[in-house]
C-alpha cells in the first residue's frame, strides 16, 4: 500500500506538483498519464526517494520513503537510462540486480529463460556492453532488471516508449501476467492512452502538477481520456 | 559558417556543467587556468633569460635542442588524453551544411583544445621576448610559425593513430628506443634537434618544411576522415565486444562482494577510471624522491611518501566515490541496499588495494629497513584511518564524472573543495606530525609504532565513523542525485 498525504514539490515560485491525498493499495495496476510537464516522472522520484518534497510524504507500507530505507526491499524500478549500468553486459546487469535482491547466477538464469524470446536473440550473449545497445534494447534489458528478484512494487516510467510493436505487445502480456499471478503492485506512466487503460486497473491523471481524474478502468475509460486530452487542445487553442 | 560554428563553441565552453557549478568553483578554476597561463608565460621568460644571462648562451639555440623532447610529449599527452569530437557532429550531417566544411571544422576543432593552444602561449611569448631583445624579425617568426605548426601537426598524427592501438603502440617502443639512445649518449638526439629547429631561425626557408608537412598532413587527415564521415564508419564510437565475466570467490562475501565485482569492471572497462589506475601506478614511485633532496629525508617527508605510496590508489579513487557511480547514482540509490554496505564495498576495495600497494612497496626495504617499515605504518594509517577520511570527503564531490571521456580530465578537477582540503589535516597532518615527534622522542620504533596504533585505532572505530559518515551522505544524497543529473 502506498500512500501519499499533503505532497507538494516547488522550485521557486513553481509548484511541479501538488497531491493532497492518493492511495494505491497492493496489487493494482496504476497507470499514470498526462501531458510533458505534467508531473509524472516528479511524482515517481519523490515515491523513490530521488528528490525531496517540499511538503507531505509518501509512505509504503505505512514507512515514509524519506525517513527509512526498508521500501528498497520491495521496490524496484526502471525511469530512465540512469537506471542502466552502461559498462557492463546485459547479463552481468541481470546478475547485479539479481544479487543485490537475494538471488544467484543461477536463479537469475533461470528467470531469464522466458524472456529469449522478448529480448528477440539481440541481448544475451549479443557480446555487446550495455551502453552500445540501441535505445530499445536499452530499455527491454532495464524494465526486464525492474522484475529480477520478485518485487512487490514496479515502477515504470514511460515502458512503451522506444519499443517495437511485438514488444509492447509481449510487455502487455508480462505486467498483466505479474499483477494477476503474483500481484505485483505497478505504477506506469505512459503517452498512449490506448496500452494505459488495456493493463491498467486505475488511471490518474495529472495535469500541471494536479490530479484531475482518478478512474477506475471502465469499457468507456479510453473514450473518456481520449475526450479529455482532445479537450485540452481546444481550451488551449491550437 | 566558422564564425556560426566558433559560436557554438563558446556556448558549449561556457554552458559545459562542469563550468557551471557555482561562483566559487568558477572562480577557483578560472584561477587555476590563469596559473596554468602564468606558468607558460612565465616559463617562457624563465627559458629566455636564465640561458641568456646565466648559461650565456642563444636562448633560441638552447629550446630547440630541447624542442624534440617537447614534441615527443607533445604527441604523448595528445594521443593519452586528446579525444576527436566526433560525437557533437552529429547533429549536424543532415544539417544544409557541405560535408568539406564539416570535417575542415571537425579538424579545426582539435586545435581548439587546450592541448592545443596552452603550449602555443609558451613559444608566442618566447619570440616575442626574443624579439624585444633584437633577434632577426623574421628569422624568429619563421621559427615561431614552424615550431607550432610542427605541434599542431601533432593532432593529426593522433587522429590517424587513435584506433590503431598496435600501431601507436610500435612508435611508441620506438620513441623510447630513441630515447634510451639519445639519453645514454649513443646517438646525439639533442644536438640533432638542435640543429634542426636552429635551423628555421637561421635559414628561414627550412621553415617551409613543416608548414608543408601541416599542410599535407591536414590534406590526408581530411581524405582520410572525409572516406569515413558516415555515422556507421568514422563517427561511431568505438565499440569493444563485451564479455560476461565476474570473479566468483569475491560472491562469497554477499553485497560487498557483488560491488567490488562491479567497481573492478568499471575500472577496467571505462576510460577515465583507468586513467586513475595508471596515476595510482605511478605513485608506487612517488617514494623514489628521496634521492632527489635531502629534504625528503626528513621522518615528516617520509610519512609524506610513505602514505603516497601505499594510498595513491585510495586517493584518487576514494574522492570520487560517488562521481563514479553519477551515470547510473539513482539506480544505486533505489537499489536494495542499505547506504552503509554501498559504502562498505568501495572501503574494502580500496583496503585491499592498499594492502597490495603495502606488499608491493616492499621493494622499498632495499633502501633500508628503516624506510619500509615508515612505509609499513603508513599503510596501515591509509587503511586504518584514511580510507575514512577520502570517503567522507567523497561525499562532497559532486561533479560527476563522464567515464568515458578523456577529454573532460581537464576540466574535472572539480574535486576541489574546502572540506576535502580541510580534511587534508587528518589525512596528511596529523600522521606527519605524530610521526616527527614520536621518532624524535622514541626512535624509529617509537614512530613506527604510534602510527600503526592509530591506524589499528581507527580501523577497529570503523563501524562507529561509518554511521557518521552513512549520515553525511543521507543528507547530501538529493543534492548530489541532482548534481548528477546534468549530462552534459
Amino acid at each position: 500500500m502506498i500512500n501519499i498525504q499533503n505532497l507538494s514539490k516547488t522550485y521557486g515560485t513553481a509548484t511541479v506538483l501538488n497531491i493532497e491525498h492518493l492511495d494505491i493499495p497492493n496489487g493494482e495496476t496504476f497507470g499514470l498519464v498526462g501531458n510533458n510537464g505534467a508531473g509524472k516522472t516528479t511524482l515517481f522520484s519523490l515515491m523513490l526517494d530521488l528528490i525531496q518534497a517540499t511538503t507531505g510524504s509518501v509512505s509504503i507500507d505505512g514507512i515514509k520513503v524519506a525517513e527509512s530505507e526498508a521500501w528498497k526491499n520491495k521496490v524496484s524500478a526502471f525511469v530512465d537510462d540512469t537506471f542502466l549500468i552502461g559498462y557492463l553486459t546485459p547479463e552481468e546487469y541481470f546478475y547485479f540486480i539479481g544479487e543485490l535482491r537475494g538471488q544467484n547466477k543461477a536463479s537469475v538464469d533461470e528467470f531469464l529463460k522466458p524472456f529469449h524470446d522478448f529480448f528477440n536473440g539481440e541481448i544475451l550473449k549479443s557480446g555487446k556492453y550495455v551502453r552500445d545497445l540501441s535505445k530499445g534494447n536499452q530499455k527491454k534489458v532495464g524494465i526486464v532488471g525492474a522484475i529480477i528478484g520478485n518485487p512487490e512494487i514496479i515502477i515504470l516510467d514511460e515502458p512503451f516508449a522506444n519499443l517495437d510493436p511485438s514488444t509492447q505487445i509481449k510487455l502487455k502480456n508480462l505486467i498483466k501476467e505479474l499483477s494477476k499471478q503474483d500481484g505485483v503492485t505497478f505504477l506506469i506512466s505512459s503517452h498512449d492512452l490506448s496500452h494505459t487503460t488495456e493493463v491498467c486497473n486505475r488511471i490518474v491523471v495529472v495535469n500541471k502538477g494536479l490530479l484531475v481524474k482518478d478512474i477506475q478502468t471502465n469499457p468507456e475509460t479510453l473514450k473518456d481520456l481520449e475526450q479529455y486530452f482532445a479537450d485540452q487542445v481546444s481550451v488551449s487553442d491550437i | 559558417m566558422f564564425l556560426k560554428f566558433l559560436k557554438l563553441e563558446i556556448k558549449s565552453f561556457f554552458r559545459g556543467t562542469s563550468l557551471g557549478i557555482n561562483l566559487t568553483m568558477k572562480i577557483l578554476r578560472f584561477i587555476g587556468i590563469l596559473y596554468f597561463v602564468g606558468c607558460l608565460v612565465g616559463g617562457a621568460f624563465i627559458a629566455f633569460f636564465y640561458v641568456q644571462e646565466e648559461m650565456h648562451q642563444n636562448p633560441v639555440k638552447v629550446v630547440s635542442k630541447f624542442m624534440i623532447v617537447a614534441w615527443i610529449i607533445d604527441l604523448v599527452l595528445k594521443y593519452l588524453w586528446q579525444e576527436i569530437p566526433t560525437q557533437n557532429i552529429k547533429p549536424f550531417l543532415t544539417m544544409n551544411i557541405r560535408k568539406n566544411t564539416l570535417v575542415n571544422y571537425m579538424l579545426a576543432k582539435t586545435f581548439l583544445s587546450a592541448f592545443s593552444w596552452l603550449s602555443s602561449l609558451f613559444f608566442i611569448t618566447f619570440s616575442l621576448i626574443a624579439l624585444f631583445n633584437g633577434y632577426n624579425i623574421l628569422g624568429v617568426l619563421v621559427w615561431l610559425i614552424g615550431v607550432i605548426s610542427l605541434l599542431y601537426l601533432n593532432n593529426f598524427l593522433n587522429i590517424f593513430f587513435n584506433g590503431k592501438e598496435t600501431l601507436a603502440v610500435i612508435i611508441g617502443v620506438f620513441l623510447l628506443g630513441i630515447g634510451m639512445l639519445g639519453y645514454y649518449k649513443i646517438i646525439p638526439v639533442l644536438s640533432y634537434s638542435e640543429s634542426v629547429f636552429f635551423s628555421f631561425y637561421e635559414k628561414p626557408y627550412f621553415a617551409l618544411i613543416p608548414v608543408a608537412l601541416f599542410a599535407v598532413l591536414w590534406w590526408i587527415c581530411f581524405r582520410y576522415l572525409r572516406n569515413e564521415f558516415y555515422l556507421d564508419q568514422g563517427l561511431e564510437a568505438k565499440k569493444t565486444i563485451g564479455k560476461t565475466e565476474n570473479i566468483a570467490f569475491l560472491n562469497k562475501y554477499g553485497v560487498i562482494g557483488t560491488f567490488i565485482n562491479n567497481d573492478i569492471k568499471m575500472l577496467r572497462r571505462n576510460k577515465v577510471p583507468k586513467g586513475i589506475l595508471l596515476g595510482s601506478f605511478m605513485f608506487l614511485f612517488y617514494g623514489l624522491l628521496m634521492f632527489t633532496s635531502s629534504m625528503y629525508k626528513t621522518p615528516a617527508m617520509m610519512m609524506v611518501m610513505g602514505l603516497f605510496v601505499t594510498g595513491g590508489f585510495q586517493f584518487l579513487f576514494g574522492q570520487r566515490v560517488p562521481a563514479f557511480d553519477s551515470s547510473y547514482y539513482p539506480l544505486m540509490m533505489t537499489l536494495n541496499v542499505p547506504y552503509k554496505e554501498y559504502l562498505k564495498a568501495k572501503w574494502w576495495l580500496m583496503n585491499i588495494v592498499t594492502g597490495i600497494s603495502i606488499i608491493i612497496a616492499l621493494c622499498y626495504a632495499y633502501f633500508g629497513w628503516e624506510v619500509y617499515v615508515t612505509f609499513f605504518a603508513a599503510g596501515l594509517y591509509n587503511i586504518g584511518v584514511n580510507s575514512q577520511f577520502t570517503l567522507w570527503s567523497g561525499a562532497f564531490n559532486k561533479t560527476q564524472i563522464d567515464l568515458n571521456t578523456k577529454e573532460k580530465r581537464l576540466g574535472q578537477k572539480g574535486s576541489f573543495n574546502m572540506i576535502a582540503m580541510l580534511l587534508l589535516i587528518p589525512k596528511m597532518l596529523l600522521p606527519m606530525g605524530v610521526f616527527a615527534l614520536t621518532k624524535y622522542l622514541w626512535g624509529i620504533t617509537g614512530g613506527v609504532i604510534s602510527i600503526a596504533i592509530i591506524g589499528i585505532v581507527g580501523f577497529f572505530l570503523r563501524e562507529k565513523i561509518f554511521d557518521i559518515i552513512v549520515k553525511l551522505y543521507k543528507k547530501e544524497k538529493y543534492s548530489t542525485l541532482d548534481a548528477f543529473k546534468n549530462i552534459s
